[in-house]
């Protein structure tokens, strides 16, 4: 599982191809000023979603017939 | 012996005139914003054929998209950038260098932090390609420093992919990231020159690579090894640079040869130097802001008491005898801090 901010996604595509796991499961953050200039409860709110999101990422990707 | 048709990178047709090779190189992100010489296969194999190695001889693999460096690769980039065929063998050193896991090329690629890759060359192969340590080293004018070093972030960038705005992801960058390539002054210093401290013999050829943030100019116009010394110490004990915050890297400071000899001459040995700086760059703990917005940072902290580190150990700061003579100027090169310097011998059989 990838966790990467939205700025950083085209490097997160080439490290995941130098890695040799080019088509790992991603989920992507809101930019920077979104997440760590903010008041603690616009974190919480980011983190809980993105942990939802993993979770339904990851499901998907276990599931027998999944993509 | 390899020939042109040996060479396995594709072409792309191009008009004949520098300025359509030019924006051809744009139009594909080969280019650093400068025109470059056109890699036609005649080109690469004169520049393969300096290297003495076969065009698919692989080097290493340059992250962050673990681009393989082959020796044809970097014979391709090599001509682009202007260099010489004889200088191949530095290039391949220096690839070697910049692959080492400890150098971390995967961080010093990507980070926000403005680091390049700075090159030292050592041993006779300076003055056989004309690498300058003297005057100007860091500057324009010569070029197997500036072809060199251009080369290399050719490399970085084509191989490596680290393309600016999308993998190359620094705020600012720097100008060294254009180039970054000088010989040490073996000749006028008094010192051991630097792949001697790093375990090769004075007679062998070789490349160091450093990560650098950048170079900060300190004016020292003193005749008291301890007044140079302190001058110094106060560009490097800054706490903005990222070797405290990530408490390692090599902190490099260029010193001309005069003050290898004034140092020397008031009982200052390299060593000597390295320990005093170290003892003398150490921050007091309640000077630095603690809050932040990476969570626990003062972690990677390297400690002495209440005191804050400029780097691990007095050993990691590299000392370079480079430029003219007189003892006015020294050059110091904050570290990326997580990075480790790496020397490679230059092969030249």
């Amino acid at each position: 599982m990838v966790l990467v901010t939205e700025r950083f996604v085209p490097l997160a595509k080439a490290s995941m191809k130098g890695n040799g796991v080019p088509d790992a499961p991603m989920v992507v953050l809101p930019k920077t000023e979104l997440t760590e200039y903010v008041p603690p409860e616009t974190v919480r709110v980011v983190a809980r979603e993105t942990v939802a999101q993993i979770i339904a990422q990851l499901s998907t990707a276990a599931a027998p017939n999944g993509p | 012996m390899a020939q042109a048709r040996d060479l396995t990178s594709s072409s792309l047709p191009a008009d004949d005139s520098p300025e359509s090779v030019f924006q051809l190189m744009l139009d594909q992100d080969w280019s650093d914003g400068l025109p470059v010489i056109p890699p036609t296969p005649d080109r690469v194999h004169s520049m393969v054929e300096g290297s003495r190695r076969d065009p698919s001889h692989l080097v290493g693999y340059i992250n962050p998209e673990g681009g393989a460096a082959t020796v044809e690769k970097i014979a391709v980039n090599a001509v682009m950038a202007g260099c010489l065929p004889e200088y191949m063998p530095v290039l391949i050193a220096a690839v070697q260098a910049i692959t080492e896991p400890g150098f971390n090329i995967h961080g010093i690629q990507t980070t926000t932090n403005p680091v390049a890759p700075a090159l030292i060359i050592n041993g006779p192969i300076r003055n056989q390609l004309g690498v300058n340590s003297g005057r100007g080293c860091l500057g324009p004018g010569w070029r197997a420093n500036a072809t060199i070093g251009r080369a290399l972030r050719f490399l970085l960038i084509n191989v490596g992919n680290a393309k600016p705005l999308t993998t190359d992801m620094a705020i600012h960058g720097m100008p060294g990231k254009y180039t970054f390539c000088f010989g040490e002054n073996e000749e006028e210093s008094v010192w051991d020159p630097l792949q001697v401290e790093r375990g090769l013999a004075p007679d062998q050829s070789a490349v160091t690579v450093v990560g650098s943030q950048g170079t900060s100019n300190c004016l020292t116009l003193y005749k008291e090894a301890e007044s140079i010394l302190t001058v110094i110490a106060s560009a490097m004990a800054d706490f903005s640079d990222n070797n405290y915050l990530l408490g390692g890297g090599n902190p490099m400071l260029v010193l001309s040869p005069g003050h290898s000899r004034v140092l020397t001459e008031q009982g200052f040995t390299k060593q000597a130097v390295k320990e005093w700086l170290f003892e003398h760059c150490k921050i007091p703990l309640d000077r630095i802001p603690q809050e932040t917005s990476i969570v626990h940072y003062e972690k990677e902290f390297v400690r002495d008491g209440d005191l804050v580190c400029l780097c691990r150990s007095p050993e990691d700061i590299v000392v370079v005898v480079a430029g003219g003579p007189e003892p006015y100027h020294a050059t110091y090169c904050a570290s990326f801090g997580d990075t480790q310097a790496a020397t490679k011998l230059v092969a030249t059989d």
